[in-house]
């Protein structure tokens, strides 16, 4: 007999012994429908999402719409009141980012502090700032005086000039009457009369360098730093070589442009007292420490070599 | 031949609706036509309407798909309700050539009889899978109220599906499925 035929004469009874053989067959192994029901919960709710958004995108709009139309003061006002929170909230969110932006200098000024302990340092605020000259919080109070040297952690700011009782005027590297001693960092160069100073002029913010030598070498983009001979302890930043000018003559100067825009700062610090390399290892002396608090040194314990008649003497 | 195909096609989607509607109805909305705490057994009714209508192939297939979804949605072992549909599905469809009237009395009896065949099935296998369920109690309880009352709306869900698949004609002699 054809099997094909015998297949289409016998079709149903196929289908009736392949399902029951597979339905028994699951069964008997015991197979969980729940692999369907995750995959067909899944295909549902891939298919269902955007239905969902399309949804409520138009529940929303009829509803907004319907409002518009039904209650116009309400929404005038709703719309005033979130106006003022808008108004509000970005308020504070000109505050917050400004506390972001101050607690990221103090940040840096601290991480400053910590890398220098051979300087004291005292924090201070900046209340204005004109022509070159700054007015900082604190004064004779706080243990200002007058040629303190002013820094931040990017480099020398100036040198205070006046110090009042709560606060102090700094004059900066803008300002005529501060004068650094400095130095060329690649090669310890200095000029004649060892100090950079400043232009004198309000539209110039560069500083100058005057009479080095014709012969010493000096190149743009060189840093320049405080001298060992300065008010500062030496090598902090001044400012990095901008220009060079020759005079046809025996000198050369050369314009610096400062590492601190003093037009920038919040915050400086103030350089109360510079530890001598000698009094970092032994501590200050006691007159000048200004706390009963015995300063304990940094520098490692030395073995006591004495003998043992001179250690243990009445 | 191109009309005979479309008229195929069409009562295929409207066999998948059905039968998958019959389904969600179930599953879905039970309490829907819920009494005292008995629900009507959908599918079986659609699953006896193919038979008759249309042959044990297409009951079996019913069978299979309502039977599945059953399993799937309410996580029983895979097989369980497919193998008792599609068995009916079988029975019924090979009843139905032999059936000499289209009564609804006849009907509604043919599906009394197939979902206390069904409960029966069911009821079995349930017990080779826990012997402490018990067999003759569900089925007093549960199954032959589930039969009796799945009869009962038997008209009304073979009226609506008469017009749905318009077998009228198809019995006066219109095109064959």
């Amino acid at each position: 007999m054809n099997p094909g035929r015998l297949l289409a004469e016998y079709r149903p009874q196929l289908i009736l012994v392949v399902l029951v053989t597979l339905s028994l067959f699951s069964l008997i192994t015991g197979a969980d429908s729940s692999f369907i029901h995750m995959g067909l919960s899944r295909f549902v709710n891939l298919s269902a999402y955007p239905f969902l958004k399309l949804r409520y995108a138009t529940v929303t709009g009829v509803e907004s719409t319907y409002k518009v139309f039904a209650d116009p003061k309400s929404i005038q006002k709703e719309n005033e009141a979130l106006q003022l929170e808008v108004a509000s909230l970005r308020a504070r969110t000109a505050r917050i980012k400004e506390l972001d932006r101050e607690n990221q200098r103090l940040r840096r000024l601290l991480a400053f502090q910590q890398q220098e302990p051979g300087l004291s340092l005292q924090p201070a605020a900046v209340l204005e700032n004109y022509k070159g000259m700054l007015r900082i919080e604190g004064g004779s109070m706080q243990g200002f005086q007058v040629s303190m040297g002013v820094i931040t952690a990017e480099g020398i700011v100036g040198i205070i000039t006046e110090v009042a009782d709560f606060t102090s005027i700094v004059a900066t590297l803008h300002h005529v009457d501060c004068r650094v001693g400095a130095m060329v960092l690649r090669n310890r160069l200095r000029a004649y009369d060892g100090v950079v100073h400043a232009s004198g002029s309000d539209f110039n913010q560069l500083c100058s360098m005057e009479y080095i030598d014709m012969k010493e070498e000096v190149r743009i983009g060189d840093q320049v730093v405080s001298s060992p001979e300065s008010l500062f302890p030496a090598g902090l930043p001044v400012g990095k070589i901008v220009s060079l000018r020759g005079g046809g003559g025996l000198w050369k100067s050369a314009s610096i442009e400062p590492v601190v825009n003093p037009y920038q700062l919040d915050e400086v610090l103030v350089i109360l007292r510079a530890l001598e390399a000698s009094e970092y290892i032994a501590g200050p002396p006691a007159s000048l420490s200004g706390t009963d608090v015995p300063f304990i040194s940094k520098a490692p314990e030395m073995p006591d070599q004495r003998s043992l008649q001179e250690r243990y003497a009445p | 031949m191109i009309r005979q195909r479309v008229y195929k096609s069409r009562v295929f989607f409207l066999w998948c609706f059905c039968t998958l509607l019959a389904a969600m109805i179930q599953t879905n909305w039970p309490n829907l036509l819920k009494l005292q705490e008995v629900s009507p057994d959908i599918i079986l009714v659609v699953l006896v309407y193919f038979a008759i209508a249309y042959g044990e192939e297409w009951a079996m297939f019913t069978g299979l798909l309502g039977g599945l979804y059953l399993d799937v949605a309410v996580g029983t072992t895979l097989g369980h309700y497919v193998l008792c549909y599609v068995v009916m599905g079988y029975i019924l469809g090979r009843l139905s050539t032999r059936l000499i009237t289209e009564h609804a009395a006849i009907k509604a009896g043919a599906v009394f009889a197939a979902g206390t065949g069904w409960g029966i099935l069911y009821a079995s296998i349930q017990y080779m899978q826990r012997p402490q369920s018990g067999m003759i109690q569900p089925l007093i309880t549960n199954f032959i109220p589930t039969a009796f009352y799945s009869a009962i709306i038997t008209p009304l869900v073979f009226l609506t599906l008469d017009r749905i698949f318009h077998r009228r004609d198809y019995m006066g002699g219109g095109l064959q499925s």
